[in-house]
């Protein structure tokens, strides 16, 4: 069973990571704290639901609209949202963005209903992977695997590609990278884009799996921002570590020292961490 | 001079008003409110309308808004009191208004709204809450405020165990709930040769979870004599991302009968869970939450189908009872799906308040009282066929039925004398469904 | 080349520029001179965009330039390398000179670029794959100039380069720079050390508290009275 235990909450861990990564670009690139970022998860899960439900289209292939649609979402918002407080007082940035996610969550409820919703016919539903002893949902596989793509993917666009560098630049220092040509407002744009898209395919990802409810995004929002802590603002390697020790805590914690623990612990290590080193663990 | 005259003349003013204003304060006899029969009644209802359960929340304010309708509107089909005519005949036809309020599934602004409430709206009883949680701290303002309350669906024993004089409930508690499960058990074994022994509790970390499982924990002790044993408790935060751990748990310990205190969205989660962790046992039985709901066979199809719960109404009594089926009629139409018990529950927690301010012939909150612990209520769509409130307030015609899942419909198969269904003792293999 | 005229210029309102003109033509090698807190830095992030100029003109081959965003000012061929270096400490060396190549749209024009500024320096391609910050004070200068080579530009303006360096340092990176004006690179530079600037400069300015005081060859400013007196020392 401690196989069983371990490997769920790896699964778990590299989808908490994805989450986690869009919300450290946002973070550690423009130092804008996002509390919309569940709320962003949240529609892309809705917008699987509504792709399913109305045109009979897989999460998995609906995939690429998701990602899309946030990206755009998350572009958006930082033109008309963030844009506009960028020379007020730091406080405001947050506030703004904690106001479009009570916006976004109540709209949702009113468009939409509260009911849980859950898909139940998708490509990988009620399948599953058993092998030593260990039984995995194909979901949650699919959805882990996914995630890990999804994030090497953003790691190579970062480090290799000419806008990933522009980005890196501009986080490190914004007035420099102007003299080299980059437009720092398009790479705000393209940063807060492209943390949309990594919640953009994890609430794909999570669809075949997980309810969709105004609320769903609230939880793995928290849990993200744990994660970036631990893992220091901007560095995506530390949000995937991050993200793979949070759901191993959450999942060993809970299973050895009481399932209504699980998210305490979480909480606890994220104390720890930044008592004894605010940098988080791999921080830069 | 003039200007003095006109301060002592402002102080004695501000003086007068303040002897005369003052009726406040617990330690007093609530004034009685003696207004010429007023045109509207209002009734607050703190519900969840948003937040975790705002599914059901807003299915119980549908129930309620029905309440309102069959009150104020002459409606002789329906053998219902207070159906036939329009408002409240002993009350020269004032109308009711139920006016609702938004709790959160956050007891602390149940607190307020209850406050909000009886201050501002001056309310003169309250209706509520679904959470436990919510209930409990909304019915210690209305104990305060001296305001009668009557709790539809909350089913935590602990609320009639505080002594308070206001508070009246509707719903079985989950001590009588208990018991019912464990005498449904005995049943099972007896009539059916079903082998249950080993019972593990699941449930929310909340009051209503919380208290379900001391209820247990109380009454295995009575029980252990037939041969049951608590064999796991799995105790689970409110807000979860996923259920592994929970159901590997679950899967470890192979328990027979699964007692389960959850809401809609986390049952859910479980029932895929045991599906896809091939946890079978052979029976599960559900306190008041997410199974009674019917997004619960929405959402899971034919994986819903063995799952047990104690139920104030199912729908396959529609055919049975007259009142109800109409009552469900104008409900459907609101809310697109069967009325359930929870939701009936707190129909009735509406149709009752109105009927005991009607039977005071007063809006006084002491007549209301007074009516609600003493007089017997019709209550023609519950099994029960009445509701009367005992010297705790709990209702003592709790007359629930256990009800099975059994091809999507919610089958009643005990007691016996009012089964649609037999039970079926034993769940088969998922991929056998 | 490059036209300035009554350029106005400051932060938060404050004027440290009050009526600079000077130009600079295709080929220099053009020195400002001045003391500390003259406003030598000012003029250039004037030029380059990151701030905005208060009055007067800023031309560049003709068109003007002046309240134009920064990263287009870039585009039109101007490489400003800042005062303090700001490498991307972070980031390898490679990068940050391919970084300086961001606005060069063909691969092969910047692997070619590459390829000369290492021929030019060639301390840095043996720390190719290194962050930047773990370079000495003088090989960060380098990568700085390099940088802003990496685009090509029409026009180097380089700030204080000597700044914070051993005296052997900061005569291998003039040498540098000559080197780069005699390829044929237009070079504006803005330096506290009067005597060596005025020495490889072709033109030179004197910039004292936010005025030009006097201009003319680097061997006539180096002769001129004032310049002597104030900044020589003699």
């Amino acid at each position: 069973m401690l196989a069983q235990v371990i490997a769920s909450g790896i699964l778990m861990g590299f989808i908490y990571a994805l989450v986690a990564i869009g919300l450290t670009l946002t973070w550690g690139v423009m130092d804008i704290i996002n509390f919309a970022h569940g709320e962003f998860l949240m529609l892309s899960m809705y917008s699987a639901f509504w792709m399913y439900t109305l045109f009979r289209t897989d999460p998995l292939l609906s995939l690429p609209l998701e990602a899309l649609l946030i990206f755009v979402l998350g572009y958006v918002t930082y033109k008309i949202v963030i844009k506009r407080v960028a020379d007020a007082p730091g406080l405001t940035a947050l506030l703004a963005t904690f106001g479009l996610s009570l916006v976004l969550r109540n709209l949702a409820q009113f468009l939409w209903t509260p009911n849980y919703r859950f898909l139940n016919q998708t490509l990988v539903t009620d399948k599953k992977l058993a092998f030593a002893g260990i039984v995995l949902g194909l979901p949650q596989v699919v959805a882990s695997v996914g995630s890990v793509i999804m994030t090497l993917a953003v790691f190579y666009f970062v480090q290799r590609t000419r806008m990933g560098r522009a980005i890196q630049a501009t986080a490190l220092d914004k007035a420099t990278a102007k003299l080299m040509g980059i437009n720092t407002e398009l790479v705000y744009g393209v940063t807060f884009g492209l943390s949309g898209a990594c919640v953009g395919v994890a609430g794909a990802l999570m669809s075949t799996f997980y309810p969709i409810h105004p609320e769903s995004g609230a939880l793995y929002s928290l849990l993200a921002f744990v994660i970036v802590a631990l893992g220091g603002f901007g560095n995506i390697k530390g949000a995937l570590q991050g993200g793979i020790i949070i759901g191993l805590a959450e999942a060993l914690g809970g299973y050895f020292l009481g399932t209504q623990f699980k998210y305490a612990i979480v909480f606890l290590i994220y104390l720890l961490v930044i008592q004894l080193r605010p940098q988080g663990l791999f921080g830069w | 001079m003039k200007r003095r005259l006109v301060v002592i003349l402002l102080a004695s003013v501000l003086v007068l008003s303040l002897i005369a204003g003052c009726s406040g304060g617990s330690q007093q006899q609530a004034a009685p409110k003696e207004e010429p029969k007023p045109q509207t009644i209002k009734i607050g209802a703190i519900l969840p309308l948003t937040g975790s359960a705002a599914s059901t929340g807003v299915k119980l304010k549908y129930a309620i808004e029905v309440a309102q309708e069959i009150i104020n509107n002459p409606h002789p089909e329906i053998n219902l009191p207070l159906a036939k005519d329009a408002g409240l005949p002993n009350l020269k036809g004032a109308k009711v208004e139920f006016v609702f309020a938004d709790h959160q599934a956050n007891p602390e602004v149940a607190k307020s709204e209850a406050e909000r409430l009886i201050q501002n709206e001056k309310v003169v009883g309250l209706i509520g809450c679904y959470h436990s949680s919510a209930t409990k701290p909304a019915s210690q303002v209305a104990e305060r405020f001296q305001i009668p309350f009557v709790a539809g669906s909350s089913s935590s024993a602990a609320l009639t165990e505080r002594g308070l004089k206001w508070f009246t409930r509707i719903a079985p508690n989950d001590d009588m709930e208990t018991k019912f499960f464990f005498d449904y058990l005995k049943y099972l074994n007896e009539k059916f040769n079903a082998g249950i022994k080993t019972v593990a509790v699941v449930y929310i970390d909340n009051e209503y979870g919380v208290h379900a499982f001391q209820m247990v924990d109380k009454w295995i002790k009575e029980y252990e004599k037939d041969g049951f044993k608590v064999v796991l408790d799995v105790k689970y935060p409110t807000n979860v991302s996923n259920v592994d751990t929970e159901v590997q748990k679950i899967k470890q310990a192979k328990p027979d009968a699964i007692f389960h205190a959850s809401y809609i969205g986390d049952m859910t989660q479980f029932v895929k869970k045991y599906k896809e962790l091939g946890v079978v046992p052979k029976a599960v039985l559900c306190y008041c939450g997410g199974f009674q709901d019917p997004q619960f066979v929405v959402n899971l199809g034919k994986d819903a189908d063995y799952f047990s719960g104690s139920n104030a109404c199912t729908s396959t009594l529609f055919g049975k009872m007259d009142a109800l089926n109409k009552i469900n009629e104008l409900y459907k139409k609101k809310s697109g799906v069967d009325i359930d018990g929870p939701t009936l529950e707190d129909f009735a927690s509406a149709m009752v308040i109105a009927d005991a301010i009607n039977q005071a012939g007063s809006t006084d909150p002491n007549k209301i009282l007074d009516a609600l612990k003493t007089k017997t209520f019709d209550a023609p769509y519950f099994v029960s066929g009445k509701i009367k409130f005992g010297p705790t307030g709990q209702n003592d015609f709790s007359a629930s039925v256990m009800v099975q899942l059994q091809n999507g419909k919610y089958e009643a198969v005990w007691p016996e004398q009012f089964k649609t269904a037999d039970p079926k003792p034993a769940f088969p293999k998922w991929e056998a469904r | 080349m490059l036209r300035v005229r009554n350029l106005k210029a400051g932060y938060d309102g404050v004027p440290v520029l009050f009526d600079v003109s000077f130009e600079v033509n295709e080929g220099e090698l053009v020195a400002i001179v001045g003391s500390n807190g003259a406003g030598k830095s000012t003029i250039l992030r004037t030029i380059s965009g990151l701030i905005k100029p208060m009055g007067g003109e800023i031309e560049f081959e003709g068109k003007r330039i002046d309240g134009q965003p920064a990263h287009l000012i870039v585009e039109q061929g101007i490489a400003h390398v800042p005062e303090g270096r700001h490498v991307f400490g972070k980031m390898t060396v490679k990068d940050n000179l391919l970084l300086g190549a961001h606005t060069v749209k063909s691969e092969k024009e910047v692997s070619a670029a590459l390829e000369d500024v290492y021929a030019l320096f060639p301390r840095l391609k043996e720390r190719e794959s290194q962050k930047a910050e773990t370079l000495s004070g003088g090989e960060q200068q380098m990568l700085a100039i390099a940088r802003g080579l990496m685009s090509r530009p029409k026009i180097l303006m380089v700030d204080e380069v000597s700044l914070g360096l051993m005296p052997i340092l900061v005569d291998k990176v003039f040498e540098t720079l000559k080197e780069i004006s005699k390829a044929g690179i237009t070079v504006l530079m803005v330096e506290q050390k009067v005597q060596d600037a005025l020495e490889m400069a072709d033109r030179g300015y004197v910039l004292q508290t936010g005025r030009i005081v006097a201009c003319g060859t680097g061997r006539e400013l180096l002769n001129n009275d004032l310049v002597k007196r104030a900044y020589l020392g003699i």
